[in-house]
């Protein structure tokens, strides 16, 4: 079943959740919308690709280990399969002008996805004023000093750890300090 | 062999921070795999970026596969891909034995928001970072800000893989010598 949802998402990320939601809800009934909520929200919190954490989260939850297993193999296999055929492909075409072309044009609509990524970031995630601050000082140093991307998720989740997490909404008041 | 290892740490590191999502990953990949290695030139990571929009599955797995691959052959492609899951899937495993004893959900709250800049900050860079290598004239700028438009006003209703193909296909027709 992964593997049918591993070939139907391009692009990264968010893109595959409409598949997800479609798949694993509508028409298998394997999880209600809270319980897909929690998986995805889960997975961003992980480094890696959101589809792989949430098929993984996935298949735990309903096969344990052997289930978790498949749901990752499944998604991953496909795109290793393409990728891979694409990638021998072009080593023997890629000089071709025909192909240089196409590159270039592909590769301008590609940026338009990029940036449109930034407003749907906006939308989704609502950030705050000073998150807004805090993104574009980052934004300053990865471009102006060159600090690695690894540094700027560091730098952004310590200073944000203590920047944000104090004042969250009533709801969330007890937060971690009971569990501890 | 020596290359296989370099392979499976680097991709180690990009799996280990990428959060966020695709995009906010480009740049860390090409930190790593340009930059750091030399392993693609910058061309061929506009390819790459390229590729993965218009195939299926993750960016950063497309990268890993795309870049062993190109470094190592088959071998390659499978380290990389396979060092690129570990380090989530090592992680949620850890998360997920915790779980089963208490649920630390203000905790996971708390990261979420906390990264959230970070990961703005990222792809914000990328379209910095992946615009300076595809937009070098009028042309492509128009092609960009074409499909931008078309995004905003039809959404998710034309596959973005569509979209690539069709900028390519336009690209044949302008820039072929």
């Amino acid at each position: 079943m992964f593997f049918k949802i591993g070939l139907l998402t391009f692009g990264g990320g968010f893109a595959m959740l409409p598949v997800l939601t479609h798949e694993l809800r509508d028409r298998r009934q394997w999880m209600t919308d809270k319980e897909l909520a929690d998986i995805v929200s889960t997975a961003t919190v992980f480094p890696g690709a959101i589809s792989v954490n949430s098929a993984f989260l996935q298949g735990l939850r309903m096969r344990g280990i052997p289930g978790m297993a498949a749901a990752v193999t499944g998604l991953v296999t496909p795109s290793l399969l393409v990728i891979l055929l694409i990638a021998i492909f072009l080593s023997s075409y890629a000089a071709l002008s025909t192909v240089q072309a196409f590159f270039k044009g592909a590769a301008a609509a590609v940026t338009a996805q990029i940036a449109y990524a930034v407003y749907i970031f906006g939308q989704s995630a609502r950030p705050t004023p000073r998150a807004i601050g805090l993104a574009l000082a980052i934004l300053a140093l990865l471009i102006f000093v060159k600090i690695h991307p690894m540094v700027a998720i560091l730098v952004s989740g310590s200073v944000g750890f203590f920047l944000f997490g104090r004042r969250r909404g009533p709801s969330e008041e007890p937060i971690c300090r009971k569990d501890g | 062999m020596a290359t296989l290892f370099q392979l499976f740490a680097s991709f180690l590191v990009i799996g280990a921070t990428a959060y966020g999502g695709g995009i906010a990953t480009i740049s860390l990949i090409q930190r790593e795999i340009v930059a750091a290695h030399g392993w693609l030139t910058a061309a061929q990571m506009r390819e790459l970026i390229t590729l993965a929009q218009m195939t299926p599955g993750p960016i950063a797995i497309n990268a890993a596969t795309f870049t062993g691959y190109r470094v190592a052959g088959i071998a390659g492609s499978l380290v990389s891909t396979l060092a690129v899951i570990t380090p989530g899937v090592l992680l949620l495993s850890g998360y997920s034995l915790l779980l089963s004893r208490f649920r630390p959900t203000g905790f996971l709250d708390r990261a979420r928001e906390a990264l959230r800049p970070g990961i703005l900050a990222l792809i914000l860079y990328a379209v910095y970072t992946f615009g300076a290598t595809a937009i070098d004239g009028l042309a492509t700028g128009a092609i960009a800000a074409g499909t931008f438009l078309v995004i905003l006003l039809c959404g998710r209703r034309v596959h973005p893989a569509l979209l690539v193909f069709a900028a390519g296909g336009l690209g044949v027709l302008l820039f072929r010598s």
